[in-house]
């Protein structure tokens, strides 16, 4: 197999594993609790299962999609050879505009919880620039270093949500838990929407599946980090479904945070505020590997240098970020972004995997 | 290279962390415990004040205000203050008798609300104005955490059960289980803990003494390090026909529910097992002798069983659930709503049977 990007931008196979961890899990693990919760109840975490599983599914395509062409050709190629240059490029715009608002509804997130939770009285805009500049940082350094400040994000939050998980036992009531099945399957289908909304982000290995070394070995290694991430998720869940009853759960708005305010260390009397500026440094991850993927994708498309783009994309992210202030058109550009995700990965993913795998075929014939 | 490249980096950190308003130990006062009462026209809010002079040196202040409502206090309060207030080391909520018999619901609603507040501050009522609770621990103990140490100490070495802001909102909120809160006495200018306040929803309903709160303990939750007094007659001391007491420490307990039946009336049996330590025995009684051992952990059992069924039916006369039996139905049935269950909790069938272990019986 022959690569089309050169050697010394390539990545190992194993380093999958921070870039699926930092796309899968967003500024939404902190209060995802809630809005499955609220569909389903205290069976929400059913939903998580379910949507590890198809994700499982899913990403098995996206390989099989990959591998059908010789040349460790991205998504972008493969929609022109597909569908021609005019409607693929189309489709490839889209991606490319898929990626750059999910950068900015996490940014946005993020902005939100530093007001909320550490810095009440702090400005927008000169936080949001110095932010803006780090990810400008990240990104143009190019796709190697974004996959090593995903590498520290994993770490780092990890360092945390394991012993957070630990030391709020002592506060926990399984009975919360109980009875296991009092739900409608709507319910818990209705709750798996918004499960998914969590892990979308994943399909940016569409497009730096090429800066793989050897793609064919990460396989394992991504089917792996799907599985623990959801395994992450599952362990959050039940573990803030038997701390808060559930009509203390629709009361707060940020879970995963608020379980921190119980757990006091020798030194640090309160863990969140130094939870929440680690989490900093995944977030940047996600967000760069996001603008990234936008580059590339334009890169691709139009032969637009990724540097041009990066700083077009951030700065609209900058704007956005200043003059939209209204909480409606952001509630409505979030969900919009999660409709569009739900038939991204459930609809143009299997459809494009049965596309090429009957192509495949023909041409063996 | 590498340098130039990173460089920018710590750069930009230490610029961010110049965005945020600078808060300065000597340049804030912080405030340690609120309180809040019912007067003649309206609500009074009293705060325990602290402001650090140097190291290891802190002065402290009770401040008063009174409006209509409870809402906004510490801002009310920031007008009678030099130094901004601080409420990040707030560790102690008090309420007046009568406030708590008018309802708490929306303090306490602000307070797990707001991201500042930690879910270890300790909630308490007082069984008279609040305030005069922090005159006193101003006079008496100069020392800003004195109540929210004595409760966590009487949690860890006492009869207090768990309790804290995280505990009381899961049962405030949690449906099928009420709140309960440590209940603070003023005798002779000093303060003492009495027991525990009981609500039903945002409201206090009644008071249990320490015994009590020691057979709650043991329902919720393991009741180590908790004492209790159990009442004795042995043959050899029925000339007086006076009592003889047995003082216990548990070091062990653990409470089984078992839900018999769910419809129409619930009923549930309660299997406690308890490990004590004997610190104290009558004369009479012979440690070394295996039989009598056996012989007082049954005594001590019955008696625990009696006192158990005496507490349950207390708190149905009162419809207030603390130990959380509603929740237990609900984990139990289909079908659950936390009205109907109000209307058949008085009547709902509890059994109790109580395992005593001595393990230890003291040097004697």
């Amino acid at each position: 197999m022959k690569n089309p990007v050169d050697e010394k931008h390539l990545i190992s196979p194993f380093l999958i594993v921070p870039l699926m961890y930092v796309s899968m899990v967003g500024v939404g693990v902190l209060n995802f609790q809630r809005e499955l919760a609220e569909h389903a109840g205290y069976n929400a975490y059913i939903s998580v299962v379910l949507v590890g599983s198809s994700i499982h599914l899913i990403l098995w395509m996206i390989y099989k999609i990959l591998c059908s062409n010789q040349e460790g050709l991205d998504v972008t190629a493969i929609n022109t050879t597909y569908f021609g240059k005019i409607a693929g490029n189309i489709i490839n715009f889209a991606i490319v505009l898929y990626f750059c608002f999910g950068a900015y509804i996490e940014f946005r997130a993020y902005i939100e919880v530093i007001q909320l939770w550490v810095f009440p009285s702090m400005k927008i805009l000169p936080l949001s620039t110095i932010l803006v500049l780090l990810i400008y940082y990240t990104v143009s350094g190019g796709f190697r270093s974004v996959t090593g400040l995903s590498f520290l994000g994993l770490l780092i939050t990890l360092a945390f949500i394991l012993p957070e998980n630990l030391l709020v036992l002592p506060y926990t009531h399984p009975l919360n838990l109980m009875p296991l099945f009092n739900h409608s399957i709507t319910d818990i289908l209705l709750s798996s929407k918004s499960m998914l909304y969590q892990f979308m982000g994943f399909e940016a290995l569409l497009l730096f599946y090429p800066f793989i070394k050897s793609p064919t070995k990460s396989q394992k290694w991504a089917h792996l980090a799907v599985f623990f991430i959801t395994l992450m998720y599952l362990m959050l869940i039940i573990n803030t479904f038997m701390y808060y009853s559930e009509g203390q759960l629709h009361e707060i708005f940020w879970p995963t945070i608020d379980m921190l305010k119980i757990i006091e260390g020798p030194v640090f009397q309160r863990i969140e505020y130094l939870a929440i500026s680690m989490w900093l440094i995944k977030i940047l991850a996600g967000i760069s590997l996001g603008l990234w993927a936008a580059c590339r994708g334009m890169k691709n498309v139009f032969k637009i240098k990724p540097r041009a783009s990066l700083i077009a994309f951030l700065v609209g992210i900058l704007i956005l970020e200043y003059f939209l202030k209204d909480r409606s058109i952001i509630r409505w550009i979030s969900e919009f972004y999660s409709d569009v995700g739900l038939y991204f990965i459930y609809g143009y993913i299997p459809i494009m995997f049965v596309v090429t795998q009957l192509r495949k075929n023909w041409n063996k014939g | 290279m590498f340098m130039r490249k990173i460089f920018p980096v710590f750069i930009l950190c230490a610029v961010l962390s110049a965005c945020a308003d600078p808060k300065i130990v000597n340049k804030i006062c912080l405030v340690h415990a609120l309180s809040f009462d019912t007067v003649a026209n309206g609500k009074k809010s009293t705060a325990l004040i602290s402001q650090f002079k140097e190291k290891g040196k802190t002065e402290l202040y009770v401040l008063h205000t009174e409006s209509n409502s409870n809402l906004g206090a510490v801002s009310r309060l920031n007008t009678r203050t030099n130094d901004p207030l601080e409420r990040g080391q707030l560790r102690m909520a008090l309420f007046g008798k009568t406030s708590a018999e008018k309802g708490i619901g929306t303090e306490i609603h602000q307070f797990f609300r707001n991201p500042k507040i930690s879910s270890r501050l300790q909630l308490g009522v007082v069984d008279r104005d609040a305030s005069e609770l922090l005159e006193i621990i101003k006079k008496t103990h100069d020392e800003p955490f004195f109540l929210s140490d004595m409760i966590e100490q009487n949690m860890r070495s006492g009869n207090l059960p768990l309790v804290n802001l995280h505990v009381s909102t899961f049962n405030y909120y949690g449906e099928g289980r009420d709140m309960f809160l440590p209940y603070f006495k003023i005798d002779h200018g000093e303060v003492r803990i009495d027991g525990l306040a009981l609500f039903r929803s945002d409201k206090k309903i009644i008071e249990i003494s320490m015994k009590d709160a020691f057979l709650l303990k043991m329902l919720i939750q393991n009741s180590k390090n908790g004492d209790y007094k159990v009442p004795v007659s042995g043959k050899e001391s029925n000339k007086q026909g006076s009592e003889d007491f047995i003082v216990l420490r548990s070091m062990h307990s653990k409470a089984n529910y078992i839900v018999n039946k769910v419809n129409p009336i619930p009923s549930i049996s309660i299997r406690l097992n308890l490990v004590t330590e004997l610190e104290n025995a009558p004369k009479w009684v012979d440690l070394r002798s295996e039989e009598q051992l056996t012989q007082l952990e049954k005594t001590m059992g019955s008696y625990f069983k009696k006192e158990i069924e005496k507490f349950l039916s207390l708190l149905k006369e009162n419809k207030v659930d603390p130990v959380g039996l509603g929740d237990l139905v609900r984990s139990r049935s289909k079908e659950w709503s936390a009205q109907d269950f109000e209307k058949i909790y008085q009547v709902i069938e509890t059994s109790v049977s109580v395992q005593v272990k001595i393990a230890n019986t003291g040097s004697t």
